[in-house]
């Protein structure tokens, strides 16, 4: 019984000395960190700390950097413009997450099966997963197309008479939205496929989905399986749709028709590169982040109090 | 009896899981099919109303056209700029992902807190920022602007190995160590070797983000020599206003495809790492 402590403190005290560093090692270890550590901290350290204290100063790229306190702040409540950006940053969210989370479990319920020619299926909604929002944004104009495309082809069928998407002020938002759903299944999808694979057989074939209330066992039974999945899915939806709805916003219709698609990080950008306020412009991305903080800190919360109570 | 009954109930809710698969995974890529379709069509057809599903001869044509769009040029900016930041970053994330795992240092816990910042900040808080850090540099318009900025994000290829470099057995590293081996032939002859796991996983991630991205490149490299596919094919998409550029639709459709095809190919060859790095992230939470 001694022995075997004696055995244990030699052990500790063997990993005690590999834990000292020599002269050598030191030099080896700043050669593979520091390259790393250089790059990561100026191009993206320093860039975020530079943008919260912009929020401070007023610049105009050209001209000298003044330091203007609360200034910004200050002016956010007379911004006319800030309100109407906000809500389509929110109305983006509300619109493209819950449909994103929930479409993107349904699918994978549908594809977490083991079947003939299944892999075939699960890449086809994989694959705009490889599809740049470029590319994505010449398919989806065609299809959106009021006069030739076929959204409004098929609806024409149905006898109804289709909006005009993209270029109409109170449908460009929900189009973009929909473009951006499209470009997130694939990874929420992969995501819950992943999850469904952890759930024990025995769980599984209780919620067959053959049968009667197929559709209530999914929800009761498999869907509290993944829920650890679905949060993870629901905080990457939630920044994605924070930022992916400006970059097709800005390749398709340039926060137009009449700003219906300018989000609140639309409306940063423009401040900076078009209008050239920076420091303004900072302010703005902060209330963004304030806001992203106010709906993620909850989350988190969630998440440990789950840790702690083992799920 | 009542087994024929299940049996026939089981089969006809299997054809139907079949059906519904089958239907939505077509509507799902509908635009991708319309938009081979449409790069095979003549540019009177594809404009026609109603839209037809399928060109009623092929035009191999438009594609040839289609590389007036999508230059040699355009493709070799792409594929630099992709492999640039890739190569790079893994060399970094590499070595430095080992170095927080296996050569314990006071502050290897705070730097590994240092790279998850990121995670909880948009991107759209320091692209602005990270847009003037570089014009400081004077690498505004210049492949370093273009690449090093990007390849400064290393945070999530650096967690990546260090989770991989955790799990490695102590045993290979101290034996080779007691052998006399250096830190850098202990990272390459021995860990690098078995990394093939996380490394390819890593690279189909980065490959696909870097060969996709646009609003970088757009902002730091619009001008000829530098621009890359989505920078390029950017003007072409219609959008709201219906409004084409110097080429018609069939071969806007055909460049689209040109510049999406090498990632498609890349991703049905490699669909299992594609799948293993994202299925990964979501194991760790």
């Amino acid at each position: 019984m001694q022995s075997v402590a004696t055995a244990q403190r030699v052990q500790k005290s063997q990993v005690g000395q590999r834990k000292k560093l020599k002269r050598n090692d030191r030099f080896w270890l700043s050669i593979f960190i520091s390259p790393n550590l250089l790059m990561y901290t100026l191009f993206i350290l320093v860039p975020s700390v530079a943008g919260i204290l912009l929020s401070f100063c007023e610049w105009n790229i050209l001209g000298p950097i003044n330091w203007v306190g609360l200034e910004n702040y200050r002016r956010l409540a007379d911004d006319e413009l800030l309100l109407p950006a906000f809500s389509r940053t929110l109305q983006f969210l509300i619109l493209g997450v819950l449909p994103t989370v929930f479409g993107g479990f349904l699918i994978a319920v549908l594809l977490n099966w083991k079947v003939k020619g299944i892999g075939i299926f699960r890449a086809m909604f994989f694959l705009p997963l490889t599809i740049s929002s470029a590319v994505a944004g010449i398919a989806w104009s065609s299809i959106f197309n009021p006069e030739a495309g076929w959204i409004n082809r098929i609806l024409k069928i149905f006898g109804i008479t289709g909006p005009e998407w993209l270029a109409s002020v109170s449908w460009a938002l929900p189009s973009v939205t929909i473009i951006v759903i499209w470009l997130s299944l694939p990874l929420v999808i992969i995501l819950y496929l992943a999850g469904l694979q952890r759930i024990s057989p025995e769980i599984l074939e209780a919620a067959a989905l053959d049968g009667a209330n197929a559709w209530q066992r999914v929800w009761q039974i498999i869907f509290p399986c993944v829920s650890a999945t679905t949060i993870l899915v629901i905080a990457i939806e939630i920044l994605a749709f924070l930022s992916s709805p400006f970059e097709i916003s800005l390749l398709m219709v340039q926060g137009g028709p009449l700003d219906s698609t300018t989000s609140l990080a639309y409306y940063a950008y423009k401040m900076a590169f078009e209008q050239f306020e920076v420091g303004y412009s900072a302010a703005l991305v902060m209330v963004q982040f304030f806001a992203l903080l106010a709906v993620a800190l909850p989350i988190i919360q969630f998440r440990r109090y789950r840790r702690v109570r083992g799920r | 009896m009542a087994s024929t009954v299940l049996f026939t109930q089981k089969r006809s809710a299997n054809f139907l899981r079949y059906s519904v698969i089958t239907l939505l995974s077509v509507l799902f890529i509908f635009p991708l099919i319309y938009l081979i379709s449409g790069s095979l069509m003549s540019l009177d057809e594809v404009q026609v109303y109603p839209p037809r599903l399928l060109p009623s001869s092929l035009n191999w044509e438009n594609f040839v056209e289609a590389f007036s769009v999508m230059t040699p040029r355009i493709f070799f900016n792409t594929l630099f700029f992709t492999f640039g930041i890739l190569i790079l970053q893994l060399i970094l994330s590499f070595t430095a992902g080992f170095a927080l795992a296996k050569m314990p240092f006071k502050y290897a816990a705070l730097i590994v807190a240092l790279f998850a910042i990121p995670v909880f900040l948009p991107t759209n808080i320091s692209i602005i920022p990270l847009y003037l850090v570089t014009y400081k540099l004077g690498l505004l318009n210049t492949w370093g602007g273009m690449i090093l900025p990007i390849v400064g994000s290393t945070a999530f290829g650096t967690l990546l190995f260090r989770q991989f470099m955790v799990n490695f057995p102590d045993g290979l590293i101290d034996a080779a160590r007691i052998d006399g081996a250096s830190w850098p032939r202990v990272l390459f002859r021995i860990v690098l070797p078995l990394a093939k796991p996380p490394i390819a996983s890593y690279s189909a991630i980065t490959f696909l983000t870097a060969w996709n991205m646009y609003i970088w490149p757009l902002m730091v490299g619009s001008r000829e020599e530098l621009r890359v596919a989505t920078v390029q094919l950017a003007p072409l998409i219609a959008g709201g206003t219906g409004f084409y550029g110097k080429v018609g639709p069939n071969v806007t459709y055909a460049a689209a495809l040109l510049s999406a095809l090498p990632v498609v190919l890349f991703f049905l060859w490699a669909q299992r790492w594609f799948i293993n790095a994202i299925a990964g992230t979501g194991n760790d939470s």
